[in-house]
């Protein structure tokens, strides 16, 4: 058995597009909680001009940068996530809409299970609205059971499909990318590292 | 949710602000925080005639950081006294028009989670935040390590260049309020720049507040001015407090 303590430490880009709602800054002081590290960066993604989401950005100091895609979209953020991905600059990507926050020490946990089973996609678990627990359920890719923020992916080759415009999109997504890697590769964990929109 | 109007040696502004809260949102809890033992009487008797409205003057004159200040600090007393969870600080040049406001501004403040709603001040004046309109979240402000900080007193001297009402709310927020504030829609970073729904008087001429005066019944003073109060200072009037 390989030693962990010998693996290169992964870097994570977690895309996270906004149309400015108030709930973007709960989501973002829960970025702020995380332990990043270089090479690490959040891109918060502006679905059209969002001046509210920009001073947010600015006042919160995380590692990454804020861009404005043409928009807005309403689509779920299923266009920004699409036109952003490929500026990935980590060796890993995830998301987050604009009404979730990441349970506190989420990027350490992915982190850590990232570098367990390098170079595979992962699906991890997610708790709250809408689905009134914690899902995945089961180990099954299918809608109402697996969600945006509990995915995360590779992103050397760039081997993802696309967010489709509609709502289950990003299912879609899931189902689509996974279908790029072999039947194996998807790895599921138990741990919780999200939390679909908190109440206030 | 309520208002916290600070009120300077103009009481017919009072008067405006308390017709503009009514007509934009409704009959909401509304406090005077005056800071012109001369004017106090007669902000007093406007404030007598309105339901729900309570005027709480400062005995001695503070100025102008202090005056705002203060505003602050008796905003969160009363409005934690009425069970209010937000309250929107105003200055008394600062009049809003849009209707719901306040409904909308406080849900948006609650659902962020945030100390305050405000906006920084970029462009013909630089300060980290603009003070003429906060929304604060109560239960966050009603706290002894906030409330320490914003004590009716003239603050203005504590610092050699002066201390702005805007640097102590910062810190305020930097020190003690979580270090990030909700970015008001109601308001610009730009304090010259005009806005819909919005009169300051940075941006707007005198001539717009008498007619939103009239188009309510009122009449602004005569000696109502849009401008700084350098000219005041200058002859002694004055105290930047």
């Amino acid at each position: 058995m390989a030693d962990l303590a010998d693996q290169p430490i992964p870097t994570i880009t977690l895309i996270l597009p906004t149309i400015g709602r108030p709930s973007l800054a709960r989501a973002l002081h829960s970025l702020r909680v995380q332990e990043w590290i270089p090479g690490d960066e959040v891109l918060l993604v502006g679905d059209g001009s969002q001046p509210a989401a920009r001073s947010l950005w600015e006042q919160f100091s995380l590692p990454g940068r804020y861009l404005e895609v043409p928009g807005p979209s309403n689509d779920w953020g299923h266009t920004p996530r699409n036109l952003v991905m490929p500026t990935a600059a980590a060796e890993y990507l995830m998301a987050l809409d604009d009404d979730d926050t990441l349970a506190p020490t989420a990027i350490a946990t992915v982190r850590a299970a990232l570098a367990e089973a390098p170079g595979r996609p992962h699906l991890f678990r997610m708790h709250g609205d809408p689905c009134g627990g914690i899902v995945w359920c089961s180990r099954v890719v299918e809608i109402r059971n697996v969600g945006t923020p509990m995915f995360v992916l590779p992103t050397a080759g760039r081997r993802w499909a696309s967010y489709l415009p509609y709502h289950g999109g990003d299912h879609a997504f899931i189902r689509d990318t996974l279908a790029l890697w072999p039947q194996e590769a998807l790895v599921w964990r138990e741990e919780v590292i999200c939390h679909v929109r908190p109440r206030a | 949710m309520g208002v916290v109007i600070g009120s300077y040696k103009w009481p017919s502004l009072v008067a405006l602000q308390i017709a503009a809260i009514r007509h934009t949102c409704g009959p909401v809890p509304v406090l005077v925080s005056s800071d012109d033992p001369d004017s106090a009487a007669s902000v007093a008797a406007i404030c007598a005639r309105q339901p729900d409205v309570f005027h709480w003057p400062n005995h001695v004159k503070i100025g102008h950081t202090g005056g705002d200040v203060a505003a602050f600090f008796k905003g969160t007393l009363w409005a934690a006294a009425r069970g209010l969870r937000v309250v929107a600080k105003l200055s008394q040049r600062f009049v809003v028009t849009r209707a719901r406001w306040l409904q909308d501004g406080a849900a948006e403040l609650l659902a962020s989670g945030l100390f305050l709603a405000s906006q920084r001040c970029r462009g013909s004046q630089r300060f980290d935040l603009r003070t003429e309109a906060v929304l604060l979240d109560v239960e966050k402000w009603n706290r002894p390590e906030v409330l320490s900080r914003i004590l009716p007193r003239p603050y203005w001297n504590d610092s050699p260049h002066g201390l702005s009402a805007e640097t102590i709310v910062f810190r305020l927020l930097q020190d003690v309020g979580g270090e990030t504030f909700w970015p008001w829609s109601l308001i610009g970073e730009e304090r010259k720049e005009r806005r819909d729904g919005v009169l300051w008087h940075n941006a707007n001429a005198a001539e717009e507040y008498r007619r939103l005066a009239a188009s309510f019944g009122l009449e602004i003073d005569r000696d109502f001015h849009v401008y700084g109060w350098q000219a005041d200072r200058s002859k002694g009037l004055y105290s930047y407090g």
